[in-house]
């Protein structure tokens, strides 16, 4: 017992890892694709809404399935875990994006033409005005995210990986006391999303006192 | 504090034949729609001029023409020397850049920066565009906030400023840039008449001092007796212009009769 708790504990770290990094690939990835759903041309906003939507249109286990198994079948064999990464990478791209455009498009017109106005440059208008904004705007909802996928990274353990629920699932296989150990698996995983939400609403409610009427 | 000052600007009248802006047939044309229809306008310096007319009639258009937020369909301005024929796409950015240096533009919405307290806001542009240092542009912001009666709030967020104060705020952020032509966009359109009285004290007292400024404005008595010309504009073309006591008293075209009759309930 106490081996298959040393066991699933250990697995944490894989869970994080999975987080952390397809989280990251969302972070930045989602940047640029943000652009896109700001541009004049027409087909580059088009660019952008069928991306979002088809990927996010899908759910994550089925994605999960494509680039593992159906890649193989391709004869373009991923291991587990970076098949993992790509897929919840991918949609957190595209949902990040989404968070980012929410926060673009909370920004008043006026903040960019007060900027104009005082003859500063594209640039500095974006890096001293637009994207403090954005960044106060969205960051307690890409805390919300990153709890969701969290938890969303428990469905990496289908195609293999040996995070918190993939290692538990065994355990239980050999040891039984499933209850025990999945509510184990549980407070693990609200260990690490507890002071993820408490930051996020620290952050959020710091914000809204500074910005109470804009 | 400068806002008490009570200079009556239209007895130092400016010296109008120190043309400093020149508007030549100016259109801006928004689609099928024509907000601004052939504008000739000619400003000295330390003028003061009201922009008066019917909302819709274009006055923002106007002034957003005059610092290049809105490229002018076509016509021809001049600022400080600086001049640009507008025609089709032919604008660059240096020269946008340039002509705009000599403005500054007063917002009807103020559009502060929220994430930037009072003094920050007032020292951002000048550290980014005039390449001041920080303590100086600080400094700087310290002394134009005073100007405008708001020394005490320079830590102050917008969000804790009251909306004349936020507006005052406005423009020494403004003010801070040396501009040389000061727009003002109905500053106090969006506040209450008492809140509004605070700012035009502060616009009476940038007069009074010779900075030259066309405020689009609904204030017919600050028009009156303030600014050293009227000019009316409807649907997009000026109707008429003159004396602040002429325009309003004894208005010759029909439309601004009607548009005065309506503003002043008589």
């Amino acid at each position: 017992m106490e081996e298959a708790l040393g066991l699933i504990a250990a697995a944490t770290g894989i869970t994080l890892l999975l987080t952390v990094v397809s989280g990251a690939i969302g972070l930045v990835l989602a940047a640029p694709l943000v652009l896109l759903s700001q541009s004049r041309q027409p087909v580059l906003r088009l660019a952008y809404t069928t991306f979002v939507h088809i990927v996010r249109g899908v759910p994550a286990l089925v994605w999960l399935f494509i680039i593992f198994f159906g890649m193989a079948e391709l004869n373009v064999v991923i291991p587990a875990m970076p098949a993992a990464i790509v897929a919840l990478g991918v949609i957190a791209t595209a949902s990040m994006a989404e968070i980012y455009r929410g926060g673009l498009n909370a920004i008043h017109f006026g903040q960019y033409e007060a900027g104009w106005a005082l003859s500063l440059s594209r640039f500095s208008v974006t890096k001293d005005i637009v994207f403090p904004q954005l960044l106060r705007a969205v960051s307690p909802t890409v805390a919300t995210y990153f709890v969701g996928l969290l938890k969303d990274s428990a469905l990496a353990s289908i195609i293999g990986v040996g995070e918190i629920t993939y290692v538990t699932g065994q355990q239980v296989e050999l040891h039984g006391n499933g209850l025990t150990l999945y509510a184990f698996a549980g407070v693990l995983y609200l260990v690490m999303s507890i002071p993820l939400g408490v930051l996020s609403r620290s952050v959020h409610s710091r914000i809204t006192r500074r910005y109470a009427v804009v | 504090m400068s806002i008490h000052t009570e200079t009556s600007p239209t007895e130092t009248a400016p010296d109008v034949s120190n043309e400093f802006v020149r508007a030549e047939h100016l259109v801006k044309d928004f689609g099928q729609h024509r907000a601004v229809n052939d504008v000739s306008l000619s400003v000295a310096k330390g003028e003061v001029i009201a922009l008066i007319g019917p909302s819709g009639a274009g006055k923002s258009t106007l002034l957003r023409c005059l610092n290049l937020l809105e490229t002018p369909s076509s016509g021809s301005l001049q600022i400080a020397g600086e001049r640009i024929v507008f025609e089709g796409d032919n604008l660059k950015r240096p020269q946008v850049l340039r002509l705009r240096r000599h403005t500054g533009m007063v917002f009807q919405s103020f559009n502060l920066f929220p994430h930037l307290t009072a003094a920050k806001n007032v020292a951002l542009a000048q550290m980014r565009v005039l390449g001041r240092s920080k303590k100086e542009a600080m400094d700087r912001a310290l002394t134009q906030l005073d100007r405008v009666g708001l020394a005490s709030k320079a830590d102050a967020y917008p969000s804790q400023c009251s909306g004349g104060q936020q507006q005052r705020i406005g423009i020494a952020r403004a003010l801070a840039m040396d501009p040389d032509l000061m727009l003002f966009d109905e500053p106090t359109s969006g506040l209450d008449p008492e809140v509004g009285a605070e700012i035009l004290a502060v616009m009476r007292a940038l007069a009074g001092e010779g900075t030259t400024m066309i405020i689009a404005t609904h204030e017919m008595e600050f028009a009156r007796h303030v600014s050293h010309r009227v000019v009316v504009m409807v649907e997009g073309a000026i109707i008429e212009e003159g004396a602040p006591e002429q325009v309003m008293s004894a208005p010759t075209h029909e439309r601004t009769q009607k548009f005065l009759s309506a503003v002043l309930g008589r």
